[in-house]
C-alpha cells in the first residue's frame, strides 16, 4: 500500500478550486467542456469527470453521498462500488425503427432500455427537482469532480500504487500502466468520483487538466464557464483569490469535510431568498434553503461563511466597498486562474509524428 | 495349549480365515492408495514431485498426461497479512507438475463452481489462479506473502478474463454504452493501452510473469514468456503454466532436472469479488524436480489392482475351507 500522507512525501504546493455556487446556473458546459476533451473514447461513455447536478437530489452515481468510503483512523474505508446502473447514461436509441420502420409519425424516438439499467438514470437526472414545497421549493446546482484531496484514500487503497499524489502541485494522478483496474479506489472514493474504463480496464478520474497547466493554461472546466465562477490557483498563494476566500475570509468550504480526506476544491456556499408565508407575505428571519442542509453538504463552518457573505453584501448596498465581493464577482475574468491565463488558442500544439523516447538522455 | 479336537479345529479354521481376511482387507487397502498415487509413509501435502516426461504435454489442462500424474492437495487460506486482508473463499488446490528436459510444467486443479471470464462489467472480477516460486532456489525461503528485500519472488498469474481476450468490438461487452462511432484514433488517447498496460491490450498469453521483493513492489517482469491455459470443467478449474528452465531474466529462477525449488499458490474466485491482496493462500511447499518418469497410468490400473485381491482373496478362502 502506498503511504502517499507522509509528509518528506507530500506535495510542496497544491492547485486549488473554489467554485462560487452563487453564480453557477446549471448549464453543464465545464461537464461539456470536461467530457469532449478526456473522455470520448471506448470504455468512457459513461464517465464524467465534472458533474453538475441539482441539490437537494441524489447525484450521480444515484445517492452517491450514502456510498460509504473514507478515511477511518487513518485508514481507507470500504464504501459501495457505485454499479453501472447507478450512473445510468450511455443511452441507445430506437434509430433503425423511426427513420427506416416505415412508422412515419407513429414511431417517436426513445431510448431502449437494455436491461441494463442505463435508461433509469444518468449524470445530471434529478435536475431542478430539488427539494422543499411550494411557494418555498428551492435548489441550487453543485458542480463536482475530483477533489485532489491532501489525504486521497484512493491512493491509500490502491494496492498497486497506480494512484499517486503530485508532489509538485498535488494533483491526484494514476499510473495507468501499473494499473490492475481492480477497483479498490472506487471503493474507498467517498465522492465516486472515480471510474472503471470497461473496455481498457482501468480506473479514470478527473486529472485536473494537468497537461493544461503545465502550459499554464487552466482547466477546461474552468476556462470554458461562462459564469465566471470558478477560481484556478494555488492554494498557499497568500495573494492569491483562493487562499484568501479559503483562509482569511472564510467563505469557501470543501464538500462533506466528515469524509476526512481534505479536498482541495471549495464551495462558496449559496445564498438563499427568504420563505414566504401562508399568506405570501415574507419571513424575513428564515432562508429558504434550510441552513442544516448546508451544513450537512459543507460543515457547520457554512453558518458563518453565509453570515460572512451577507455582512458584505450589506456593507456594499449601503454604498461601502467589499474586496471580497470584488474578488467574487471577478471583474477582469483573468483574476480567476492565477497564474493559469494562457490561451491555448496561442500555443503551438502541433502534433509529434515521431515517437520521441522521454528516457533518453539529451545529447550533449 | 490343546483344544478338544472339535473346537480346535473350528477355532483354528476361524483364525485362518480372520488372518485371510485381514490380508485381503490389507492388500486392498494398499492397492486403493497406490492406485491413488498416495504414499502412506510420506506426510501429505510434504512437497510436490515433477515427474520427467519425454513428450510435453500440450498446452491444455485437460492432456490425458495429467491423470496420470500425482497431484498433492495443497490448503488454502485467507490472506491476513496486509491491506486488503481477505479472501479465502476456496480451501485447497491440487498441484502437479511435469516437466521435460527443458520445460517446467505446473498444473492446478480446484473447485470453483463458476465461471468469471469478464471484468468488463463494473462490478464484475475474474477468477485468476496463480504460482510462485523463489527467485533463487536455495536454503532459505522468502516469505510466502511476496517475498522479501533481500529474496524475491516469481509469480505466475493466470488470469480468466485475459485468456478470453478484450473483445474487438466495444458492443460485445455487457454493461455497454452504445455508441455510434469514437472520434479519435490518436494512441494517445487511449490511455493505459498507449503504454502498453497488460490490462488494456490484447496479451499474448493470459499469464502474467511478475516478479516481487515484498509488499508493494509486484511488477511484470520484462518477458512475458510464460504460457498457460485453463479449461472450466463441470465445477472446477484447471490451470497448466509452461516455462523454459532457462532463467528470463532477473528476479527469476532456473530450473533444472535434479534439483529441488519452492512453489506456492494462490486462487482468487471471481464470483466473490476477490482480487490483489483478497485471496486464498497457501505456504510454500517444496518442489523436487525429479528424475523420475509419470507413473503408469493409474485410472486403468485401479480396476486390475482393485479386482486382483478380491480374486486372491476367493482363492485363499476356498483353499482354506477345503483343508481337513
Amino acid at each position: 500500500m502506498t503511504n502517499v500522507m507522509q509528509p518528506e512525501t507530500g506535495p510542496t504546493d497544491q492547485v486549488s478550486m473554489v467554485f462560487d455556487l452563487n453564480k453557477c446556473m446549471g448549464c453543464q458546459t465545464c461537464s461539456v467542456a470536461c467530457k469532449v476533451l478526456w473522455t470520448t473514447e471506448e470504455g468512457e461513455d459513461h464517465e464524467w469527470w465534472m458533474t453538475v447536478n441539482t441539490q437537494p437530489g441524489l447525484g450521480t452515481p444515484k445517492n452517491w453521498e450514502e456510498m460509504g468510503g473514507g478515511l477511518e483512523d487513518g485508514k481507507p474505508r470500504p464504501g459501495h462500488q457505485p454499479h453501472r446502473e447507478e450512473f445510468g447514461g450511455g443511452w441507445e436509441f430506437n434509430y433503425d425503427e423511426v427513420f427506416y420502420g416505415g412508422k412515419g409519425n407513429s414511431a417517436y424516438l426513445h431510448p431502449v432500455d437494455k436491461g441494463d439499467g442505463t435508461t433509469k438514470w444518468g449524470m445530471n437526472w434529478d435536475e431542478d427537482q430539488g427539494g422543499g414545497e411550494y411557494p418555498n421549493a428551492y435548489y441550487f446546482y453543485l458542480p463536482r469532480l475530483c477533489n485532489h484531496c491532501t489525504r486521497p484514500v484512493c491512493a491509500e487503497a490502491c494496492p498497486t500504487g497506480a494512484m499517486y499524489k503530485r508532489r509538485e502541485d498535488g494533483i491526484v494522478l494514476r499510473n495507468e500502466e501499473v494499473c490492475k483496474g481492480f477497483r479498490f479506489c472506487m471503493e474507498a472514493c467517498p465522492y465516486k468520483k472515480i471510474y472503471y474504463n470497461y473496455a481498457r480496464h482501468v480506473s479514470q478520474h478527473c486529472i485536473m487538466c494537468f497537461p493544461r497547466l503545465e502550459e499554464k493554461v487552466a482547466p477546461a472546466c474552468a476556462r470554458q464557464c461562462p459564469g465566471r465562477l470558478v477560481f484556478v490557483g494555488m492554494l498557499d498563494d497568500e495573494e492569491g483569490p483562493i487562499h484568501r476566500l479559503v483562509h482569511e475570509w472564510g467563505v469557501a468550504m470543501p464538500l462533506h469535510p466528515e469524509f476526512g480526506t481534505g479536498p482541495n476544491i471549495f464551495y462558496i456556499p449559496p445564498l438563499s431568498p427568504y420563505r414566504l408565508n401562508e399568506d405570501m407575505s415574507i419571513d424575513y428571519d428564515t432562508p429558504r434553503i434550510p441552513p442544516e442542509y448546508l451544513e450537512s453538504l459543507f460543515g457547520p463552518k457554512v453558518h458563518s461563511a453565509i453570515e460572512k457573505l451577507q455582512s458584505e453584501l450589506a456593507t456594499v448596498r449601503s454604498g461601502g466597498t467589499s474586496e471580497m465581493l470584488d474578488t467574487l464577482i471577478a471583474y477582469q475574468w483573468h483574476s480567476l486562474f492565477g497564474p493559469f491565463t494562457q490561451d491555448p488558442a496561442e500555443l503551438d500544439r502541433s502534433p509529434s509524428k515521431v515517437a520521441v523516447d522521454i528516457t533518453a538522455k539529451p545529447s550533449s | 495349549m490343546r483344544f478338544p479336537r472339535g473346537l480346535g479345529r473350528r477355532w483354528e479354521g476361524g483364525r485362518r480365515r480372520t488372518l485371510a481376511a485381514a490380508g485381503a482387507v490389507t492388500l486392498v487397502a494398499a492397492s486403493a492408495l497406490f492406485a491413488a498415487g498416495v504414499n502412506p509413509a510420506v506426510p501429505q501435502a510434504a512437497g510436490v514431485t515433477s515427474f520427467q516426461t519425454e513428450k510435453a504435454p500440450a498446452l491444455d489442462p485437460t492432456d490425458g498426461v495429467w491423470s496420470s500424474v500425482p497431484g498433492v492437495e495443497v490448503p488454502l487460506s485467507a490472506q491476513k497479512t496486509t491491506y486488503p486482508f481477505g479472501g479465502g473463499q476456496i480451501p485447497a488446490a491440487t498441484v502437479r507438475s511435469v516437466h521435460t528436459d527443458d520445460k517446467l510444467y505446473v498444473h492446478l486443479t480446484y473447485r470453483d463452481p463458476t465461471l468469471n471470464d469478464e471484468s468488463d462489467g463494473f462490478t464484475r472480477f475474474a477468477d485468476a489462479a496463480a504460482v510462485q516460486f523463489p527467485a533463487t532456489a536455495g536454503s532459505t525461503v522468502p516469505f510466502f506473502c511476496m517475498g522479501q528485500v533481500d529474496i524475491g519472488v516469481n509469480i505466475w498469474q493466470w488470469r480468466a478474463d485475459t485468456q478470453r481476450g478484450i473483445p474487438e468490438n466495444v458492443e460485445e461487452i455487457s454493461e455497454r454504452g452504445y455508441v455510434d462511432m469514437y472520434p479519435s484514433t490518436e494512441p494517445l488517447w487511449y490511455s493505459a493501452r498507449d503504454v502498453g498496460n497488460i490490462m488494456a491490450i490484447q496479451a499474448k498469453t493470459p499469464v502474467q510473469n511478475l516478479v516481487a521483493l515484498g509488499f508493494g513492489t509486484l511488477t511484470q517482469a520484462d518477458s512475458q514468456v510464460v504460457s498457460g491455459k485453463a479449461a472450466h470443467t463441470g465445477d472446477e478449474w484447471q490451470v497448466v503454466f509452461r516455462r523454459d528452465f532457462a532463467s528470463p531474466g532477473e528476479g527469476q529462477p532456473t530450473f533444472s532436472a535434479g534439483t529441488e525449488t519452492d512453489v506456492a499458490v494462490a486462487v482468487w474466485n471471481g464470483a466473490e469479488r476477490e482480487r490483489n491482496g483478497l485471496k486464498s493462500v497457501s505456504q510454500f511447499t517444496t518442489l523436487t524436480i525429479g528424475a523420475e518418469p509419470i507413473p503408469p497410468n493409474r485410472t486403468s490400473l485401479m480396476f486390475l489392482l482393485l479386482a486382483a485381491p478380491f480374486v486372491v482373496m476367493g482363492g485363499i478362502a476356498l483353499v482354506f475351507w477345503r483343508l481337513p
